[in-house]
């Protein structure tokens, strides 16, 4: 057994002493949580969340953020519509980063696009985020909506190589916002959106949209405790 | 016993081949470019695995970070591209590379294609494969500066223990796992090592490296 933990030992030493010149920057679990994320063994509110503990313990131990992670973390407060605060992290990467400044001059505009009202609306990344409430539009259209004929995944765009974001279930009712070729991009009960393939809905007859409004429409809940 | 023995001796000549020097490169475009900063654009995928470039990507910045180079965040790159219409790693690839640095402000592109990503299983022994071909192309020339291809291939050691249904029921359990679920990231980030690393024929430090223009390629 002893040879066996030596040579282990040998191994882990050797393919440390051979390559590595031991690590400028102190990563945390940035690789793993972001392989994690793509095969989707955690979702992206837990990717922010292990991204912004790595920057915090950077911080609090005095060592440099390592290039790029306060700009992953403010692209996903950016996509969680948190725009002001990813402006934050755009800023700190512009400051410790010059390469980045270009990048970095481009997102924080994007953000104050999407902060001033008359832009809100053009966006599908605030519906995503689930903040229906700057735009106004979608409300006043009557919405139009899909039955699923059968299990089926909701694709982040309309191709099959791209990642589910949701799933749906037979007899599912769900709101149809928007079509491109053969998928129609649906909203979801919980507020998600993504697209789904036209083979696997049909239009749902709507003689009591009021029921199936209810049931898939998150903002009619939402409005409750504000009346 | 005889198979982790085996298996540590395997992992020792994995870990001491990781450095050793092939030949050297020619160095003078790269020298002349001066890249500080590096754009990682979404990988092409010649596999039939799909999840291969995605999996991939989470594995290539830490590296040339280390290196000494701004590497333009991959998860944010990937996604802008995505909302740019550039969905398609393919279309990224053909596109025009001063273009991509233009929307960036880098200096260097870094394109990667996956060529292998697979797992074949037998009865008695499992082999995975990563094969991938890198290169970096300078902003303002649009030529390629550096470039590499690596396979990197793992096969669980099938040593005899003179028990032969001990052996078969080992190599069966091993290939059960690895079909469950092939590990092919060590294998990515050794074929990364490869070829970054070697003085030779990997990149030269970069400029947050301390050995910037001192490790003999400049």
């Amino acid at each position: 057994m002893d040879i066996v933990r030596g040579l282990i030992l040998l191994a882990v030493l050797s393919s440390m002493a051979a390559c590595a010149t031991g690590t400028k920057y102190q990563w945390g679990t940035y690789n793993t949580d972001l392989y994690k994320y793509y095969s989707h063994s955690i979702t992206q509110e837990e990717l922010a969340r292990r991204l912004q503990i790595a920057i915090q313990r950077c911080e609090a131990d005095g060592k440099i953020v390592p290039p790029g992670l306060y700009a992953e973390y403010g692209y996903l407060l950016y996509e969680a519509g948190q725009y002001e605060e990813a402006v934050q992290f755009f800023q700190k990467e512009n400051d410790k980063w010059p390469e980045s400044r270009p990048l970095m001059a481009k997102m924080i505009r994007n953000c104050k696009t999407k902060t001033s009202p008359d832009q809100g609306s053009k966006s599908s990344k605030i519906e995503a985020a689930g903040q229906e409430g700057l735009n106004p539009a979608s409300k006043t259209v009557l919405p139009a909506y899909l039955v699923v004929l059968k299990s089926a995944n909701i694709r982040e765009k309309a191709t099959t190589n791209c990642r589910i974001v949701a799933s749906a279930k037979k007899g599912d009712q769900i709101q149809k916002i928007d079509e491109s070729g053969a998928w129609c991009k649906v909203k979801l009960a919980s507020g998600k959106t993504g697209w789904i393939s036209k083979g696997l809905v049909k239009e749902a007859v709507q003689t009591s949209p009021e029921a199936g409004a209810k049931d898939v429409h998150p903002e009619s809940k939402d409005k409750e405790p504000q009346r | 016993m005889r198979k982790l023995v085996g298996l540590s001796l395997a992992l020792v000549v994995v870990a001491l081949a990781g450095c050793a020097t092939t030949g050297h490169k020619n160095y003078e475009a790269f020298k002349a470019a001066d890249p500080h900063s590096i754009l990682i654009v979404p990988v092409v995928n010649r596999t039939t695995n799909v999840d291969a470039p995605d999996y991939f990507l989470s594995t290539v910045t830490i590296p040339l970070a280390e290196k000494g180079y701004y590497v333009f965040p991959v998860n944010l790159v990937k996604r802008s591209l995505e909302d740019d219409g550039l969905s398609d790693a393919d279309m990224v690839h053909s596109a025009s590379t001063a273009k991509l640095c233009g929307l960036f402000g880098s200096d260097s592109v870094l394109y990667v294609s996956i060529e292998r990503w697979d797992a074949r299983w037998a009865l008695l022994s499992t082999t995975v494969t990563v094969g991938l071909s890198y290169a970096i192309k300078d902003c303002k020339t649009e030529q390629v500066i550096w470039e590499q291809k690596e396979t990197m291939v793992y096969t669980p050691q099938g040593s005899n223990s003179g028990n032969v249904l001990g052996d078969l029921i080992a190599d069966v359990v091993t290939a059960a796992i690895a079909k469950a679920a092939p590990n092919y990231m060590p294998l990515a980030i050794q074929a990364n090592a490869r070829a970054f690393q070697p003085a030779g024929t990997g990149i030269p430090a970069g400029p947050y490296h301390g050995l910037y223009k001192k490790d003999g390629y400049y």
